[in-house]
C-alpha cells in the first residue's frame, strides 16, 4: 500500500519463552487515527515498543515512512511516544520538558520558545510554563507529555493507554480533545488501548489483538457489525452467543439448528460455512426486541421470563430466560420517560428479531 | 509498633538494650575525647581538664594544616574516582537480568567478608616492583619488544633498553587506589539503589525525543539520582578522610594523612589531648559537611530529588 505511513511486515517478537507478537502483518495509513485494542497481556505494547525502537522484532521489519527500521534507533525514529506513565521529567519545568527534544535537536535558540508556546497552546497548557510536574494534576502531566511528543512533529504519535489513569469524566473530555486534536495537527496517531469504548469512538481504524495476534483489522463499525471471528465478537460490545451446526446451504440462505433456539434460516452469502459445521451464532442485545404481546408473523420470535433487569439510565439491560433453556440478554432505550420500570422480574415477554441481525461465525 | 503507647512496658524491654549501648559505647566514650581536647598533658599517662583551647590552636599550626588540606585532596580525589567508576558499575548491575543481579551485587559486596587490613596487604603484593601489576606489564613489555624486533624495529629502542618496573607503591596514587579499593562498595550500593528505582521510561521518554545516551545520563539519570551519588560521595569521604593505615602501609614518606597524625599522638607521641582536638575538628568538619548536604537535599529536594 502506498499510503501506509508504518508498514508491519510479519512481525514476530519473543521474549524467551514468550511470544509477545506473533507474525503481525499491518499497514497504518498516514493521517489516520489507528488503535491497537486488545485484552492486557495480548502484546499491545510490545508492538508499540517496536514502533518506537524500544524493542527489536525477532522476525520481520518494519518500515516507517517507506525506510526499514531495523537496527534504527529511537532517537532516530520519526515517531514520538506518549508513556502510559506519561514519563514527564520531574526535575524539569513543563517549559524544560518540552522543549527538550527541541533542544536535543540543536534547534535554534530563538526558535524554540515560540514553538514550546505554540505547543503548550495546542493542549490548552498556555500560563504553565514555569510549573514543575509535581504541581500539576494527572492529566495536565498528560497534556504536558502530548506538548512534548507534539512539539517534536514527528510523522507518527504513538500513544500508550494515554487516558487510562484519568478518572472516567475526564477520560471522556480527552477522549474528544484527542481526536480534536489529531485533526488539527493531522499527524497519524497509533494509540494502544484495552478499552472498546475508547477504541471505538476514537480511532477510523481498529486492530483487535489476541495473544499476540491480529484478528481483525477494520473500522469500528464494521468490528461492531461484521467481527470476523469469534473473539473479535465477543470482546467488542455484548453479545448473545449460541451454538450451532449448519444443516443446510442454499442460494437464498443458511439452515442452523441452534442450542435453544431451534432451527433458525439465516441470510447468507457463499463465504458461508459448509453444512455439518460447528458454528456459533451471535446477535447483539439491542437487535433484540422485547415485547408484551405476540410479534408480528416474519420475524424470529420466543418466549422468555426475565430474570433480571439493570438499569443504566438512558438504557436497561433486561435478561431472559428463554422457554428452551438458554439466557437472552436484551438492551430496552429508555426514550419516554417513565416513572416505573418498563419490563420487570418474572414476566414473560416475547423476544423478536429480524434474521438479518444474526451473525454466523465460523472456526 | 503504633501501639507501643499502649504497651510501655514492651516498648521499654525493647528500646532499653540499644539506648544502653549507645549511651556507654558511644556518647560517653565521645564526651570523655571532647573533654581530653580541652585537656592539657601531666606527666606520661595523665591528663587535665583545664579548658584550655591551646590543643586546637596547635592543630592550627600550618604544618598540621598542610597534612589536612592535603588529606581532604586525596579523599576528594579517591571519592572522585569512586563516583565515576561507580555510576557504570551501578548502572551494569541494575540493567542486569534478574538472574545475574544478585550475583554481582555478591560481587561487589563480597570484599567486605574479607579483613580490610588483609585486603590492604594483598594491594601491596599487587603493586609491589616484583608484584603481580608488574609481572603483566612485564609481560605486555616482552610481548612489545619482540613483535618489535621480529618487524625489524628493535634497535630504535622505542620503548626502552630493558624492562623498567614502574613504582606503583609508596606514593600518593597507591595511597588513592588502596582507599578508593576499600571504599568502593559503599559508592556502588547507593548509586545502585537510586538507578534501580529509578522509572525506566524517563530514559525511554529522553531516547524518543531524541537524546543520545550520554546526553539521556547528563540531562536525565544523573539529575534524578543524585540523591545516590550524594550519599555515595558523604558515606565513601569521611571515613576517607580518616584514612590511617592505607596510608601507612602504601604510601610513602610524603603521604602521610591526617589519620597517620592523629594515630600518632594517641600512640608513639603519647599527647592524648592533641590527638583528640584534631580527632575533633575532623568531626566537626565532617559534621559540617553532613549539614550542608542535608541543606542541599533540603532546598532542591522535595520533588525532583526523591522522585
Ligand atoms: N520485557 C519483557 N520481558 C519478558 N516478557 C515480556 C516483556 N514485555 C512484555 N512481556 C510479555 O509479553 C506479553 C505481552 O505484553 P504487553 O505487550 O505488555 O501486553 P499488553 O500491552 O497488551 O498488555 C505479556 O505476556 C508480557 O508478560
Ligand atoms: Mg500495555
Amino acid at each position: 500500500m502506498s499510503d501506509a505511513i508504518i508498514s508491519i511486515q510479519g512481525v514476530t517478537k519473543r521474549f524467551g519463552e514468550v511470544t509477545a507478537v506473533e507474525r503481525v502483518d499491518l499497514d497504518i495509513r498516514a493521517g489516520e487515527f489507528f488503535a491497537l485494542l486488545g485484552p492486557s497481556g495480548c502484546g499491545k505494547t510490545t508492538l508499540l515498543r517496536m514502533l518506537a525502537g524500544f524493542e527489536q522484532p525477532s522476525e520481520g521489519r518494519i518500515l516507517i515512512g517507506g525506510q526499514d527500521m531495523t537496527g534504527v534507533q529511537p532517537n532516530h525514529r520519526p515517531v514520538n511516544m506518549v508513556f502510559q506513565s506519561y514519563a514527564v521529567f520531574p526535575h524539569m519545568t513543563v517549559f524544560d520538558n518540552v522543549a527538550y527534544g527541541l533542544k536535543v535537536a540543536h534547534t535554534p535558540r530563538g526558535e524554540i520558545a515560540p514553538r514550546v508556546k505554540e505547543a503548550l497552546a495546542m493542549v490548552q497548557l498556555s500560563g504553565y510554563e514555569a510549573r514543575k510536574p509535581d504541581q500539576l494534576s494527572g492529566g495536565q502531566r498528560q497534556r504536558v507529555a502530548l506538548a512534548r511528543a507534539l512539539v517534536k512533529r514527528p510523522k507518527v504519535l504513538l500513544l500508550d493507554e494515554p487516558l487510562s489513569a484519568l478518572d472516567a469524566k475526564l477520560r471522556e473530555a480527552m477522549q474528544i480533545e484527542l481526536v480534536r486534536l489529531q485533526q488539527t495537527v493531522g499527524i497519524t496517531f497509533v494509540i494502544v488501548t484495552h478499552d472498546q469504548d475508547e477504541a471505538l469512538s476514537m480511532a477510523d481504524r481498529i486492530a483487535v489483538m489476541e495473544s499476540g495476534h491480529v484478528r481483525q483489522v477494520a473500522s469500528p463499525q464494521t468490528l461492531y457489525e461484521f467481527p470476523s471471528g469469534r473473539f473479535v465478537a465477543d470482546f467488542i460490545g455484548k453479545m448473545n452467543l449460541f451454538e450451532g451446526k449448519v444443516v443446510a446451504r442454499e442460494a437464498a440462505g443458511l439452515s442452523v439448528e441452534v442450542e435453544g433456539l431451534g432451527r433458525l434460516e439465516l441470510p447468507a452469502d457463499e463465504r458461508a460455512p459448509a453444512p455439518g459445521r460447528a458454528v456459533g451464532i451471535a446477535v447483539r442485545p439491542e437487535k433484540v426486541e422485547l415485547t408484551r404481546s405476540a410479534p408480528p408473523e416474519g420475524s424470529v420470535a420466543r418466549r422468555g421470563t426475565v430474570t433480571q433487569v439493570a438499569y443504566y439510565g438512558d438504557v436497561s439491560y433486561v435478561f431472559l430466560d428463554l422457554e428452551d433453556g438458554p439466557a437472552l440478554n436484551a438492551n430496552v432505550i429508555n426514550d419516554e420517560r417513565a416513572a416505573e420500570p418498563h419490563f420487570v422480574k418474572g414476566e414473560t415477554l416475547w423476544a423478536a428479531w429480524n434474521p438479518r441481525d444474526f451473525l454466523v461465525l465460523g472456526e | 509498633m503504633e501501639n507501643w503507647r499502649k504497651h510501655p512496658l514492651v516498648f521499654w524491654a525493647f528500646s532499653l538494650p540499644p539506648s544502653f549501648w549507645l549511651v556507654f559505647f558511644f556518647l560517653v566514650p565521645l564526651t570523655l575525647v571532647w573533654g581530653y581536647s580541652f585537656s592539657e598533658k601531666r606527666g606520661i599517662i595523665g591528663t587535665e581538664l583545664t579548658f584550655t583551647l591551646d590543643n586546637y590552636l596547635r592543630a592550627l599550626e600550618p604544618i598540621y594544616l598542610e597534612i589536612l588540606w592535603k588529606s581532604l585532596g586525596m579523599a576528594a580525589a579517591a571519592t572522585a574516582i569512586c563516583l565515576v567508576v561507580g555510576y557504570p558499575v551501578a548502572f551494569a548491575i541494575a540493567f542486569a537480568s534478574e538472574r545475574l543481579k544478585p550475583w554481582l551485587l555478591l560481587l561487589v559486596i563480597l570484599p567486605f567478608w574479607i579483613n580490610i587490613l588483609i585486603r590492604t596487604y594483598a594491594l601491596i603484593a599487587v603493586f609491589r616492583t616484583r608484584g603481580y601489576a608488574n609481572f603483566a606489564y612485564e609481560d605486555l613489555w616482552n610481548a612489545a619488544n619482540w613483535v618489535l624486533n621480529t618487524v625489524g624495529l628493535g634497535q630504535l629502542q622505542l620503548i626502552g633498553e630493558r624492562f623498567e618496573p614502574m613504582a606503583l607503591l609508596y606514593n600518593n596514587a597507591a595511597v588513592v587506589a588502596g582507599i578508593v579499593y576499600a571504599f568502593f562498595p559503599f559508592m556502588v550500593l547507593p548509586l545502585y539503589a537510586n538507578i534501580e528505582k529509578l522509572d525506566r521510561s524517563f530514559m525511554e521518554a529522553s531516547l524518543d525525543l531524541g537524546a543520545g545516551h550520554w546526553r539521556t545520563f547528563f540531562s536525565v539519570v544523573f539529575p534524578l539520582t543524585w540523591h545516590g551519588a550524594l550519599s555515595g560521595i558523604v558515606i565513601v569521604f569521611i571515613p576517607a578522610l580518616g584514612a590511617f593505615f592505607i596510608p601507612e602501609l602504601l604510601g610513602g614518606t610524603d603521604s602521610q594523612m591526617i589519620g597517620n597524625v592523629i594515630e600518632r599522638q594517641f600512640k608513639s607521641a603519647n599527647d592524648w589531648p592533641f590527638g583528640a582536638a584534631l580527632s575533633f575538628l575532623l568531626m566537626y568538619a565532617t559534621f559540617f559537611a553532613l549539614a550542608l548536604r542535608a541543606l542541599v537535599a533540603g532546598r532542591k529536594g522535595g520533588g525532583a530529588l526523591d522522585a
